[in-house]
């Protein structure tokens, strides 16, 4: 069942998958994002880049889907980067820390490039 | 009333005795002793016999009209145990009468006679019960037909009289031919007999005996009847003259009402079983409905099912495969098979799917030649030669199939296969009742765990807060809906000093919930060996990094009262910031730090921050959850930290009660409904220098 107040759309640019997020990410529409990770996993595809542009709203549980993957990820050679986002869904990860832990990007193109290097 | 009828009943039977015993009397004088004239003869006979008859008459004209509608089906078995009683005796004593040497040489004793009134008894009763079984099921001539017979009768009475006094022979033919004319009308009258086919074949053969051998004796009293040389004719001749047509007028009509049974009975006979079987559905339909009513036993009510469907289609075993739906599992249920077996037949998923896309019914009337196209793993039930599925529907939707299979070949006929259609139809509304009365139960049952649940979390925050010298400590804690993962605790350390904790588990639910309680348990093992704020938080990330499910973090942090004299330090585990009023300024704290579970220790302590702060008389702190700062108004607005940064601004508010109060306030005044609110708690601190 799709939610109507969340969505994910996979976009393949060269070995990169991006995945666009739009709307309210919780605890209701998490798995939506688990099952578009695994899938591109599953093509395997593990560099993913996140594009937050036109995501709302994260909450804690939208949070968990990305440290969820990101171990199996990078053991495989690959990384998760979070790109794009909003002030206040940046200050929710800035909060948390993550920061420290993964590669959020300005803009899309400077991850794609980090992925590059 | 009732006392008035008997009254009069007992005293028709003692004018009836009375007479009888004044006739005896009479002729044994008459025949002895006096001599008398013909017509003295035929004044004493006639006379005597209506005085015999008229309280017989009454007598029956009385049952007749007490109760003449309301008789049930068990007082017409009985009407006609008594008739074929009454009549076997008469037939019994005719015959013996005949037999008697006395008789065959023609000396006949006069007082013989005396028993040819024995005869009219049956005759009257047969009369009686005709006419109340026309009036029990009667239509709108019934009324008309039973006049027309009641005169035809008397008119005979008269012509047979006449005609034994006189032996007018012209007159005994138009006796006969108005008897027929009651014979054709009763024929016509016994016209109501719909009653007859929802009777069990059982009951219908009983039925067809009865009226066989009412018709059989009617026809052999006419035959005695006709003949005037008969015993019959002349023994009822010797009671009064004509006193044969009394009694045998009424076996005309039984001749009519026993011939018309007889052909009804008979004819329904065929549909007997087909209208048995569907008597037999309505009934098992309707126990059914008291199961379901009574019990949400699904078991007892597909064992039901089973019985019911195998009576009904007489298999030879039965079973019934519900789907797996939405709060059920899959179920197969058996009868006369063992379960095992059904289970061997779907093993390999071929036969499952093959049945489960049937829409219809599906009879394979001879299974070894029919199955063997379709699916070998027909082999598993090779002993059952035809086999019958009906798809099992609730809401059109299919929820299972009942199959009923038999030994022999060819054994469903179509009517089978509609009743149990029409059977499947109200199973499958059954099950799926029991099932949502299953599922309703169930769904208070987690009800009422999760109230438990929600009880427990909220034991387990703390239940009284600490005084602590020169400050003062409160809390404000609303719990979500269901269960939630806020956290706060107020511990002592190592070094006896005082630790307040906040934290939020990641996600929402029960699976928050356990992990509070978790933390919970790990805080309270840990605190003896801490000594700091960050050392704390440090020990816990070390402990539960790893115990915890990978999407699963917290956050939290810790703060830390060193002395009092308002030295505190602040810690963060990816919490949101704390709010701080330090010497009159407010500002937001936001030391370094990594939510609970998301890095190895190493990486999570090289990164924690520890901040100190001096809080001076007044200054306060303000500690909370995401669910204050993000709850969300009608408007789509977020609370945010502007309403708490202004409380603590605020220079009225000296206590840490009063800020709660404040923040209570404004939470209810922001946002007036309480629907999706997310948990929420909030700590107050203030220092007051003493």
């Amino acid at each position: 069942m799709q939610d109507n107040r969340f969505s994910v759309k996979a976009i393949d640019k060269k070995d990169v998958s991006c995945l666009y997020l739009t709307g309210y990410l919780d605890a209701h529409t998490a798995p939506q994002l688990e099952s578009a990770i695994e899938q591109v996993i599953k093509q395997g595809i593990y560099k993913i880049l996140v594009n937050f542009r036109d995501l709302d709203y994260i909450s804690s549980a939208g949070l968990g889907v990305f440290m969820a993957f990101i171990e199996e990820v990078r053991e495989k050679g690959g990384d998760i980067k979070l790109a794009d986002m909003k002030p206040k869904v940046f200050s929710v990860f800035d909060l948390l820390g993550f920061p420290l832990l993964f590669d959020v990007e300005k803009e899309e193109n400077s991850a794609i490039v980090k992925f590059k290097s | 009333m009732k006392m008035f009828k008997g009254d009069k009943q007992y005293k028709l039977k003692l004018i009836f005795v009375i007479s009888i015993f004044i006739r005896i009397a009479g002729d044994l004088l008459f025949s002895n002793f006096i001599s008398f004239s013909e017509g003295f003869e035929y004044f004493w006979k006639t006379a005597t016999a209506i005085a015999i008859l008229t309280p017989l008459i009454f007598f029956y004209l009385e049952q007749l009209f007490r109760n003449p509608i309301s008789e049930s089906e068990q007082s017409q078995k009985d009407f006609f145990k008594n008739l074929s009683q009454w009549t076997v005796l008469s037939l019994l004593f005719f015959t013996v009468l005949a037999f008697l040497p006395a008789f065959i040489s023609g000396d006949l004793p006069d007082y013989i006679s005396y028993l040819g009134f024995l005869m009219l008894a049956p005759g009257l009763f047969t009369l009686y019960f005709i006419i109340k079984w026309l009036f029990i099921r009667r239509h709108n001539k019934t009324k008309r037909n039973v006049k027309l017979i009641l005169a035809i009768l008397f008119i005979t009475l008269l012509f047979s009289h006449f005609f034994a006094i006189y032996k007018i022979n012209s007159l005994k033919a138009p006796a006969v031919l108005l008897l027929m004319i009651s014979t054709l009308i009763s024929f016509i009258s016994a016209k109501k007999n719909s009653w007859l086919l929802i009777l069990p074949r059982k009951e219908k053969i009983r039925l067809l005996v009865q009226s066989f051998f009412g018709l059989f004796f009617s026809l052999v009293f006419i035959t005695f009847f006709l003949d005037d040389e008969n015993i019959f004719n002349f023994v009822m001749h010797k009671f009064v003259y004509g006193a044969n047509a009394i009694a045998i007028a009424p076996f005309f009509l039984a001749l009519g009402f026993f011939s018309r049974l007889f052909l009804a009975t008979l004819m329904s006979l065929p549909t007997s079983q087909v209208l048995e079987l569907q008597n037999y559905e309505i009934r098992s339909l309707s126990y059914i409905n008291s199961i379901v009513a009574n019990s949400v036993d699904i078991n007892k009510l597909l064992s039901t099912v089973l019985e019911s469907a195998q009576i009904s289609s007489e298999a030879s075993c039965s079973w019934i495969e519900l789907y797996p739906s939405r709060a059920n599992e899959e179920l197969i249920f058996t009868k006369n098979i063992p379960k095992e077996l059904i289970d061997k037949l779907y093993r390999q998923g071929n036969l499952k799917e093959y049945f489960s896309k049937i829409e219809q019914s599906l009879l394979i009337p001879s299974l070894p030649e029919g199955a063997e196209k379709n699916n070998p793993d027909f082999s598993y039930i090779y002993f059952g030669k035809s086999l019958l599925a009906i798809p099992l529907k609730a809401n059109n939707e299919k929820i299972g199939m009942l199959f009923v299979l038999h030994i022999d070949e060819y054994w469903f006929e179509l009517s089978k296969v509609y009743v149990l259609e029409s059977f499947c139809n109200q199973v499958g509304i059954a099950i799926e009742n029991a099932r949502l009365i299953l599922e309703s139960l169930e769904k208070e049952r987690y009800k009422k765990e999760l109230l438990i649940a929600k009880e427990i979390e909220e034991k387990l925050l703390p239940q009284t807060l600490p005084t602590i010298k020169n400050y003062s400590i409160s809390a404000l804690s609303v719990p979500a809906i269901i269960v939630g993962g806020d956290y706060y605790d107020i511990v002592k350390l190592k070094n006896q000093k005082t630790c307040i904790l906040i934290g939020d588990v990641s996600g929402k639910g029960l699976s928050a919930a356990f992990y509070m309680a978790l933390l919970k348990g790990v805080v309270l093992a840990l605190a003896e060996e801490s000594d700091s704020a960050s050392d704390i938080l440090k020990r816990i990330n070390a402990t539960l990094y790893r115990a915890m499910e990978k999407h699963i973090y917290i956050t939290l942090a810790a703060l830390l009262i060193e002395n009092d004299e308002g030295d505190i330090s602040y810690a963060r585990a990816g919490h949101i910031p704390l709010l701080i009023k330090e010497n009159k300024e407010v500002f937001a704290a936001k030391p370094k730090g990594l939510g609970i579970g998301l890095a190895p220790k190493e990486m999570f302590d090289s990164i924690i921050e520890e901040q100190k702060f001096k809080l001076c008389d007044n200054d306060a702190c303000i500690l909370c959850t995401d669910g204050l700062i993000e709850l969300r108004n009608e408007n789509n607005e977020d609370f945010g930290y502007q309403h708490l940064k202004q409380i603590l601004n605020s220079n009225v508010l000296t206590s840490s009660e009063e800020l709660i109060e404040e923040i209570k306030a404004q939470v209810n005044s922001f946002s007036k409904t309480e629907f999706g609110r997310d948990d929420l708690t909030v700590l107050t601190l203030v220092f007051n220098e003493s």
